[in-house]
């Protein structure tokens, strides 16, 4: 999707949480990890837009994202969110920049059970990665042009103010 | 050029022909900058339009390459490939994949018609920014996942 849409989506999006009211958003999301291939568990970490979002991470351990920039959908719509004061919690779950990574997202939707304390079945997930996998490739072969398009290299650079 | 002199003129001359050679390095250099530049957008191009999967019964991986200095990583993601029948083979500056799944993989209607088309093997020919030495790679597969370590 052009970036300009992108823009629009994510206000078109946030307006209608705000007219239905709804309390409080979690979205989730990749952080692509330089060491990916060598990794056995996977850490979430997130952003939160308020105070009351945070309080909904107390029983869980995810770490702050301290550092580094994000970039696409998921900043375009925290950015939107927290103009609105939507609660927010955007987890960033440690997973592959460039190949559709289904154990990440299964790590991320554990974390969400863990939220929301509600069991959420990943099994099936997990039976179907290597599937996944394998159909996801033409989409994240557009992806990762769409994401050359935004610069989002950037993100894997070293920054200049830490 | 009669008001120049035996030693002037070879002076002259030595002068218009390292004008000469600096023009010609110029232009070079930039002819091979803007051939290069057009050979990775072309490339770009190719490896957009080109399908992921063939009809002789064969997918393209995902692949990606990060220069780390003195030596690359190629991380191919290889799902449902039989770990033991990877083959990495180098000619020159080109890279050569093949894996063979460990079982069939069948799409319906890819070939814009309806029917099925069957998969059962990866290949890739992935393009290096260099010659290969096959002594100096160094290959790890992990859960359908490739990591080949390539010193320059």
């Amino acid at each position: 999707m052009p970036q300009h849409g992108l823009i629009q989506l994510s206000r078109v999006l946030v307006d209608y949480l705000e007219r239905r009211g709804v309390d409080y958003v979690i979205l989730s999301s990749g952080l692509p990890a330089q060491n990916r291939f060598e990794l056995e568990s996977l850490k979430t970490c997130y952003l939160a837009t308020t105070p009351r979002a945070i309080e909904l991470l107390k029983n869980t351990n995810a770490t702050p994202f301290e550092n580094g920039f994000l970039a696409g959908a998921y900043a375009l719509l925290l950015k939107e969110l927290s103009h609105a004061r939507i609660n927010t919690i955007l987890l960033l779950t440690e997973s592959f920049l460039e190949f559709p990574d289904p154990e990440a997202a299964a790590g991320s939707l554990e974390f969400v059970s863990r939220i929301i304390n509600k069991p959420i079945d990943v099994k099936e997930l997990l039976e179907q990665a290597e599937m996944i996998r394998i159909k996801a490739r033409d989409a994240m072969r557009n992806t990762m042009r769409g994401l050359a398009q935004m610069r989002k290299d950037v993100e894997q650079a070293i920054p200049i103010y830490t | 050029m009669s008001w120049m002199n035996s030693e002037e003129f070879d002076e002259f001359i030595k002068r218009m022909r390292e004008l000469e050679r600096k023009i010609r390095d110029y232009v070079e250099s930039e002819l091979e900058r803007a051939l290069r530049t057009f050979s990775e957008e072309l490339r770009q191009v190719e490896d957009t339009l080109r399908p992921m999967w063939h009809h002789e019964g064969y997918l393209r991986p995902l692949y990606s390459i990060r220069d780390r200095g003195s030596y690359i990583e190629v991380f191919i993601d290889l799902p449902k490939a039989d770990e033991k029948t990877i083959e990495v083979k180098f000619r020159e500056n080109y890279m050569y994949i093949k894996a063979k799944l460990r079982e069939e993989v069948v799409f319906h209607g890819v070939t814009g018609r309806s029917g099925e088309t069957r998969f059962h093997e990866y290949r890739e020919v992935i393009e290096l920014p260099f010659k290969v030495d096959p002594e100096k790679v160094r290959v790890d597969a992990r859960k359908g996942r490739v990591k080949i370590i390539i010193h320059k």
